[in-house]
């Protein structure tokens, strides 16, 4: 007896009103949080801005594009954080034996664990990415870089951006099944080859932009479509290959979840 | 040879659990003493397998109240992990409402509340009202039908006054009864409680009972850990012992205390303090007398003398103001488990 998919929908949005209840308890903490978070992403690209204004070009992007890629790189990244918070929180559980609680509801444990708590303060970070993707895509757009069905196919970056960088996290919190710590790993997962991903990869030495082709392949997410979509080379193919690629990590990082479930220690007593 | 007791058509089983030579073994890694072991540790590979559950055979039958009590590090806990479908057991076979938990684990986790004294399942952060409703939503039960029960569970356990509480704000006592409550709103046919009244008051210990005894009477399936013997006593018609990852008893409480063979203790008080010099009536030998004033304490087994008959032996001795029978504690009798 599985649940249905309706069933799913349905204890999803029970559980995600919650989350956002919670947070709610502290109305105050709730917006200034999410607004102060907008505004340190913001500072964060405003410095890239001015190092762009400086040097007008990194690696032949100039600032707007720099501002595409980053704007849609920070979407993605905080469709993942919305969902992915307690993912990050894995060694935590695994290390109190709160996993045990996830265990015994009637649910995949993933599902169990991503809805006990969704992070909606992380849309802050969104609005920011959405700012600078505006900037970008109207600039670009003026230029007549991007035109037609260009506008449509970006929708759809964010989201390849995001099921990658979940599938890298969610490998990383598979991997604590058996190394039990992971906050380390994750900085190097997933923490650092976002922020990479924020600017050309191109500009990164060959044994890191070779990492993010294959084992981490961030490059999937926002740069190869983008760079295709700007003229700057690329195979069309590119455009198909991208949530592809992000389809099969998020199947490859889900079956390393559900092996490393199996093996799960507990705690004494 | 499990399947004989369990039939998988329709109508439930007639074992609610069963486990059949269920191991459970830990390998952890030998760590050498100070720096230079923890050194050596990260080359060598030197392994230690911790045999936490040990081949444990049992059947429950669907209605009883069975007790799983021993000492700490015994393996209870363990045991109650691959029971629930959280742990993995090493060899053997377990079986739950016919079905087996590492298999099936959603479709037994929904037949199972369990209850983990230490630590809450409740929404740490949310009232406690907002708990019930998500827990609700998660085991498919409607709001009407949540709200009835909760009612019910509010008439034994008192938990209306607190439910609009924050959980993080409950008292451990209120915390436990709400935690019941929540692991019974999806009214499952087996109950796992793993030391439901550790760090409880009297009074609450008794809410809890009362309640457990009424869930029981409802033909609830009830699997209780624990290391309050008096829990045991006043709920469990069947204990099963475990030390060092064994079964080493599975029974009555009664007989357990027959197998412990300890004694029963009589304390009897005279108006005035009798004289010793009078000879010692006899009672076919098996009682052991202590005098100390006008108090003299028998100790005695039940099975070869009656209490009866010690009292009307001291009877003669002068006015007794005061008779005190005392049963053989469980924490003795598992000790003297243990140490034979």
């Amino acid at each position: 007896m599985r649940p249905s998919a309706a069933a799913y929908v349905r204890t999803f949005l029970v559980l995600a009103k919650s989350g956002l209840r919670e947070r709610m308890h502290y109305k105050a903490n709730f917006l200034i949080t999410s607004l102060l978070r907008g505004l340190t992403a913001l500072a964060d690209f405003l410095i890239v801005a001015v190092i762009l204004m400086r040097f007008r070009v990194v690696d032949g992007w100039d600032m707007y594009e720099v501002a595409l890629l980053y704007g849609l790189a920070s979407l993605g990244n905080a469709i993942y954080h919305v969902a992915g918070r307690e993912m990050e929180q894995i060694e935590r559980y695994l290390v109190s034996g709160d996993f045990d609680a996830i265990l015994v509801r009637p649910w995949p444990t993933l599902f169990t664990l991503l809805a006990r708590k969704l992070d909606f303060g992380r849309l802050g970070n969104g609005v920011q990415g959405l700012v600078v993707t505006v900037i970008g895509v109207n600039e670009l757009t003026r230029r007549g870089a991007l035109a037609g069905w260009e506008h449509v196919y970006l929708f759809l970056i964010p989201l390849t951006s995001a099921a990658i960088i979940f599938a890298v996290a969610l490998a990383t919190a598979a991997a604590g099944f058996w190394l039990i710590r992971t906050d380390d790993l994750q900085v190097f997962t997933t923490y650092a080859p976002v922020t990479a991903s924020y600017y050309p990869l191109s500009i990164y030495p060959g044994w890191l932009k070779g990492m993010l082709y294959t084992l981490i392949p961030m490059a999937f997410g926002n740069y190869l479509p983008v760079r295709y979509l700007l003229g700057k080379g690329g195979s069309p193919w590119v455009l198909l290959l991208a949530p592809v690629v992000g389809a099969l990590a998020l199947w490859l990082a889900y079956r390393l979840w559900l092996t490393g479930e199996t093996r799960y220690q507990s705690t004494g007593s | 040879m499990t399947r004989e007791h369990s039939s998988l058509d329709g109508g439930g089983p007639a074992q609610a659990v069963e486990a059949v030579h269920l191991s459970k073994h830990f390998t952890v890694a030998a760590t050498g003493k100070g720096v230079t072991g923890a050194f050596r540790h990260l080359w060598s590979r030197q392994k230690q397998i911790v045999r936490a559950v040990e081949d444990i055979t049992f059947a429950i039958p669907t209605g009883s109240f069975v007790g799983y009590i021993g000492p700490n590090g015994a393996g209870k806990s363990t045991t109650v992990k691959m029971l629930a479908g959280i742990l993995q057991p090493s060899t053997g076979e377990i079986r739950v409402m016919g079905r087996s938990p590492q298999q099936e684990r959603q479709t037994v986790a929904q037949g199972i509340g369990v209850v983990f004294g230490q630590r809450t399942q409740l929404w740490w952060d949310l009232p406690l009202a907002d708990s019930y409703e998500l827990i609700a939503a998660m085991y498919g039960v409607p709001a009407s039908i949540a709200n009835a029960r909760l009612r019910r569970f509010d008439a034994v356990l008192g938990i209306g006054e607190f439910l609009n509480l924050q959980v993080r704000k409950l008292s451990l006592g209120q915390r436990m009864r709400a935690d019941l409550a929540a692991a019974l709103l999806h009214a499952p046919p087996v109950l796992f409680l793993d030391e439901p009244t550790i760090g409880l008051d009297v009074l609450a210990k008794a809410a809890i009972r009362d309640f457990l005894r009424e869930i029981n009477a409802g033909g609830v399936t009830i699997l209780l850990t624990t290391h309050d013997m008096d829990d045991v006593e006043q709920l469990c018609g069947r204990i099963m012992l475990i030390n060092h990852g064994r079964l080493m008893f599975d029974g009555t409480v009664a007989g357990l205390r027959q197998m412990a063979g300890l004694p029963a203790q009589m304390t009897i008080d005279f108006a005035v303090e009798p004289s010793a010099e009078r000879p010692l009536p006899d009672l076919n030998g098996g009682i052991t007398v202590q005098q100390d004033r006008a108090r003299v304490t028998v100790t005695f087994d039940r099975t070869q003398v009656s209490a009866a008959k010690i009292i009307a032996a001291f009877q003669d001795r002068g006015e007794i103001k005061d008779i005190e029978i005392s049963e053989p504690n469980i924490e003795e009798i598992v000790r003297r488990v243990y140490v034979a």
